[in-house]
């Protein structure tokens, strides 16, 4: 188990490395696009997976992705809540914004301490939403509350 | 930028398991990442082509073809058996109905001098029971064996006729030759066991009249108990003796209340089928198959295509409707690793079984060759993962 004194510090560095602007490159779409070659954009581009969030928001995400070990908590996750489903997309048990913070966690390469209170944090399921994201600072600062 | 980012994100994750992957042939068939597959090869009645692409970290789906002699003895009868077993929980329960039914079987048919329906729910029997000791003996140190299950589908083409035999949600479709159209029509020979069915909901609250939580609705998906979505198996022991429904058992498997009579059945339901000169072949898979096909959509593929690799056309088009319901390209479907690449399809078994007439019309006392192939995928050596690390692991389907 984690001191609360360690979290407090883990908590200190990702609000710190929420900080840095940074240039995301995943966002969520909306489908029924038409790209450029005449192609329905519900079909992600080459290299890439689909995940909804819970509030339907639609992520492409690229997919060495799969290989982070958050993204295979919450598709674990997935499958405890919704069970496989053979007739539609993968919908990940957490909202839009969480989605895009866990995403732009990975493409950071996440430290491996932060990984780790972050899988805690999933796995106590005291974070899937942003009523549970403390923002502050504007959208750029997150801090995890709720400990 | 962007590709060096992706380049050190790979360089940290973790190391993918394609070391364990080989290209190449093995008894029978090829081995091509996830994919195993056998084109061609000659049964007593016809050819075969069969193919199974894997999706969980330890394939799940097992099966077998075997031709020639039925029984014990080399005198006959002869014939054909087709085995598809869908696991669930973990491979352990598939794998053993792979390594005795079909040795259960000769012994009924050798006992019996023929044959029958009854010879194949003797063999059913005599696997669940066997399964069933396997648990009792290993409770003490693997009690998640309980939790272990199989579909299981058999076909036993013998003497002119066509046996189904059927537990859970596997599928066998004929693929019918209508002669005044030329259209070849698809007719399903058996049916599912699985609480979707409304008639399947039906018979399990007439079976368990006091028990309001037979089956239930959680996030669209009709389970029984909550727990499971087929209703007959090999293996499952969990839910059809109470004794096995306790501890060192993990929680999520133990029912509140003790039972009386089992929740789940492993009575086959069994049909014959007097093969016809126009029945030209038969498609048995798991569902992995079906929910991406229908029936027509998989006869129409077989049918308008070469027979050599009928199968693994199959398993091909099933994974490109999967990967159109993922939003995704079938190219990146391809390149998920085992594991994660069962939130993308199930483990899939295809495995189809052409009809010659004059062989099928061929008495059971003709003599042919004996032939035994087995579906491949790919497994962990042993000492690196054991099937039951975490309860988790166990616990996934």
């Amino acid at each position: 188990m984690i001191s609360a004194k360690k979290l407090i510090k883990m908590a200190r560095n990702w609000q710190k490395m929420a900080a840095i602007r940074r240039k995301r490159i995943i966002l969520p779409r909306t489908s029924g696009e038409v790209d450029a070659d005449g192609c329905s954009t519900s079909t992600a581009e080459k290299g890439h997976f689909v995940v909804y969030s819970s509030d339907e928001s639609r992520f492409v995400v690229p997919l060495p992705y799969l290989n982070s070990n958050i993204f295979r908590e919450l598709f674990k996750m997935s499958e405890e809540e919704f069970g496989l489903p053979s007739n539609g997309p993968i919908t990940l048990p957490c909202d839009a914004v969480f989605i895009e913070y866990i995403i732009s966690l990975v493409q950071q390469s996440i430290a491996k301490d932060l990984e780790k209170a972050l899988l805690t944090a999933i796995a106590t399921g005291c974070c899937l939403s942003t009523s549970n994201l403390c923002q502050e600072q504007g959208s750029q600062q997150l801090l995890i509350c709720g400990y | 930028m962007l590709s060096g980012l992706m380049n050190f994100l790979r360089a940290c994750f973790r190391p993918g398991s394609d070391r364990y992957v080989h290209t190449g042939s093995d008894a029978g068939g090829r081995q091509d990442g996830l994919l195993w597959y056998k084109d061609s090869g000659q049964h007593s009645s016809g050819e075969f082509s069969m193919a199974v692409i894997q999706a969980n970290n330890l394939l799940e789906d097992h099966s077998q073809i075997e031709s020639g002699s039925l029984s014990s003895h080399e005198s006959g009868p002869y014939g054909t058996f087709v085995g598809i077993y869908d696991g669930h929980g973990g491979p352990e329960t598939a794998r053993y109905i792979n390594d005795h039914l079909f040795h259960h079987l000769k012994r009924f048919t050798s006992e019996q001098q023929s044959m029958s329906t009854d010879v194949i729910r003797k063999a059913f029997q005599a696997t669940e029971e066997g399964f069933i000791s396997l648990v009792a003996r290993q409770w003490s140190i693997r009690p998640q064996l309980a939790a272990v299950g199989s579909c299981c589908l058999v076909g036993v083409i013998c003497g002119g006729n066509l046996h189904i035999a059927n537990l859970g949600d596997s599928r066998a479709v004929l693929g019918r030759l209508v002669k005044a159209t030329g259209d070849v029509l698809a007719i399903q020979l058996s049916a599912e066991h699985n609480a979707c069915i409304e008639s399947v909901r039906q018979e399990l609250h007439s079976l368990h009249p006091d028990d309001n939580q037979i089956v239930v609705l959680k996030h669209n998906v009709w389970r029984v108990r909550g727990l499971i979505q087929i209703t007959r198996s090999i293996g499952d022991v969990y839910l059809k003796k109470a004794e096995f429904n306790r501890e060192p058992l993990i929680a999520k498997f133990r029912l509140r209340e003790p039972f009386r009579m089992p929740i789940l059945s492993s009575d086959p339901a069994i049909s014959v089928h007097p093969l016809q000169p126009h029945d030209q072949f038969v498609i048995f898979a798991s569902d992995g198959l079906w929910e991406h096909l229908s029936n027509q959509e998989a006869v129409d593929i077989v049918q308008s295509h070469p027979r050599n690799g009928s199968a693994k056309r199959l398993v091909k088009a099933a994974l490109q409707e999967a990967a159109k319901k993922r939003e995704m390209r079938y190219s990146d479907l391809k390149k998920i690793d085992r594991g994660v690449r069962r939130h993308f399809h199930d483990d899939i078994t295809v495995i189809v079984v052409f009809l010659d007439s004059n062989l099928v019309s061929r008495a059971s006392s003709v003599k042919c060759s004996n032939i035994s192939v087995r579906g491949g995928g790919i497994n962990l050596p042993a000492n690196t993962l054991a099937p039951f690390a975490t309860p988790t692991e166990a616990g996934s389907t």
